[in-house]
């Protein structure tokens, strides 16, 4: 039986690699499998793929590639930061589809000297040099939406550094996660809630984080607006066992005989 | 004659100094204010000292009244988590900085003004936290106005400038109780609320200032737009310790902290 290859993705920051990836996994029902190489410790990618697309299977870091390899198709995100020279993995590197994701106008990179196959994607040529990628770990942080919203606005308006990029995986105080993402060239700013279901005791121990890609990004800056935008213990307490209580007081619905 | 009405100034001296020339071009007669000199801007003191200086009639705004008698606005004053915070470093760095004489100022500023058949308030004649927002229900529109007494009712706290005529009309209100119902009607005649939009802290996505300027002789309003130096402003508000976040909003048109969404709610202490 034929098998499907593993597919290596990479391309510069923002360029639409997990949106390529994304398609890809959605329109099929099959088991497959992603991982992303280099961000292990905020996994935005992981978490939006695997929350949208309940087939695929979440590898994160020190799963065997023995495993992995079990599951086909497996695609790989590689994150900019890597070194794609130096890119060392445990199966044949020629064996796999090694797909980059370029912006329209970035007619020659290492992307594409590497890549057995170049996909253009829709965004601006303008981040391609862009790499370095500041990054907060939020799990355990419940956000106040109103805030979220001030803040996420201010966020890709320059308050705090230009912004070429951002992503983040947000708790809310009513047991929902969201999606938010934003691009420059992107078409929408787009946030959705993920499929996940709520929280409501206690602080979520599931992945949050955001990802930031930009020129003078103020991370501490962001760092403090977030914990600005959080609810202490008390508060969140509070609000849960309102949410708690007015679910266990709605009736359910009439049921006809 | 012809009055110049100006509100919600924040501490922002380089703007009020462009829109007392720009009034003085204008060849206004007299100037009203409708509070909140202080909150969130770098400069408090000289606004306060500004106003005091030229005379200008002026009524309490919600930050001054919280300047004088402390925060203690419920939590509808906040729509967010971020705003509150962010309110209340404003509120104490003001609070800081401060003259007594200042604070003894606005501690002895009425809550409305009235000029033959205009009034002029912060918010709402029933309180100065209360937002009349330009797509306030006519009814509660017309009832804020009528409660005046005046035909024309001069506001601010929104920070977006706007003018709303209500048509003279026939209103009936019923009354429903236990013995039947009874209705009552009468006529409002036209009335007329005036929002002065806000001199230091725009909410209209440009760092301008807005007045209004009002011509008694023939009822006409021209919203008045002043181009000012923002970031002189922008610049003290680093230099004071304030949060940088403040000169960015201010730059983009935006208020310092976002206001509360409910147009209706009044703020109950």
């Amino acid at each position: 039986m034929d098998r499907h290859p593993i597919y290596l993705v990479t391309g510069p920051c923002g360029s639409g690699k997990t949106t390529w990836i994304h398609q890809q996994l959605i329109t099929s029902n099959e088991p497959s499998a992603y991982i992303c190489l280099g961000a292990d410790a905020t996994p935005i990618d992981l978490t939006y793929i695997t929350a949208t697309c309940p087939h695929v299977k979440p590898i994160s870091a020190g799963t065997s590639w023995a495993q992995l390899t079990e599951i086909q198709p497996l695609y790989v995100e590689i994150a900019p930061q890597l070194d794609l020279s130096k890119l060392q993995l445990p199966v044949s590197i020629e064996s796999c589809q090694r797909i980059a994701i370029v912006p329209k106008g970035l007619i020659t990179s290492e992307y594409h000297d590497w890549a057995t196959k170049t996909l253009i994607s829709e965004v601006t040529e303008k981040n391609a040099t862009l790499t370095a990628s500041p990054r907060w770990g939020l799990t355990g942080e419940v956000l106040d939406p109103a805030s979220l919203n001030v803040f996420w606005d201010e966020l890709i308006q320059g308050a705090y550094g230009s912004v070429a990029r951002a992503k983040g995986i947000f708790e809310i105080v009513d047991g929902r996660s969201f999606y938010f993402s934003f691009g420059v060239g992107y078409p929408d700013v787009t946030y959705f809630e993920l499929p996940l279901p709520p929280v409501l005791n206690e602080r979520p121990t599931r992945f949050s984080g955001l990802e930031v890609v930009g020129d003078k990004i103020q991370a501490q800056v962001i760092m403090e607006t977030l914990e600005d935008c959080g609810l202490d213990d008390n508060a969140l307490a509070y609000y849960q066992e309102q949410i708690r209580s007015q679910l266990s007081t709605e009736l359910p619905a009439e049921v006809l005989v | 004659m012809k009055i110049a009405v100006i509100s919600c100034i924040h501490g922002n001296y380089e703007a009020l100094n462009a829109v007392l020339s720009d009034i003085d071009r204008q060849k206004a007669d007299k100037i009203f204010c409708l509070g909140d000199l202080v909150g969130y801007g770098p400069d408090p003191n000289a606004v306060v000292e500004m106003i005091r200086s030229m005379d200008i009639p002026t009524v309490q705004g919600c930050w001054d009244e919280d300047i004088v008698e402390g925060l203690n606005a419920c939590e509808c004053s906040y729509p967010s988590i971020l705003a509150e915070k962010r309110g209340k470093v404003a509120h104490g760095w003001t609070n800081d900085q401060i003259h007594p004489e200042v604070r003894e100022y606005l501690a002895q500023l009425p809550l409305s003004l009235r000029e033959e058949n205009l009034c002029f308030v912060h918010g709402s004649p029933h309180n100065q936290h209360e937002y009349l927002m330009p797509e306030v229900n006519a009814f509660t529109a017309l009832e804020r106005v009528m409660a005046t007494g005046a035909d024309v009712l001069f506001c601010g706290h929104t920070h977006i400038p706007y003018v709303r005529t209500l048509d003279a009309g026939q209103l009936t209100v019923k009354i429903q109780q236990p013995d039947g119902t009874s209705a009552k009607q009468f006529t409002a005649p036209l009335k007329q609320i005036i929002n002065a939009g806000s001199v230091g802290e725009p909410r209209h996505g440009r760092p301008n200032a807005t007045y209004v300027i009002y011509d008694t002789d023939n009822n006409l309003t021209r919203l008045r737009e002043v181009e000012y130096d923002y970031q002189l402003t922008c610049q003290a508000i680093i230099e004071q310790g304030l949060p940088a976040i403040f000169a960015w909003r201010l730059a983009q048109g935006l208020e310092y902290a976002e206001r509360a969404e409910d147009p209706t709610h009044v703020c109950e202490r």
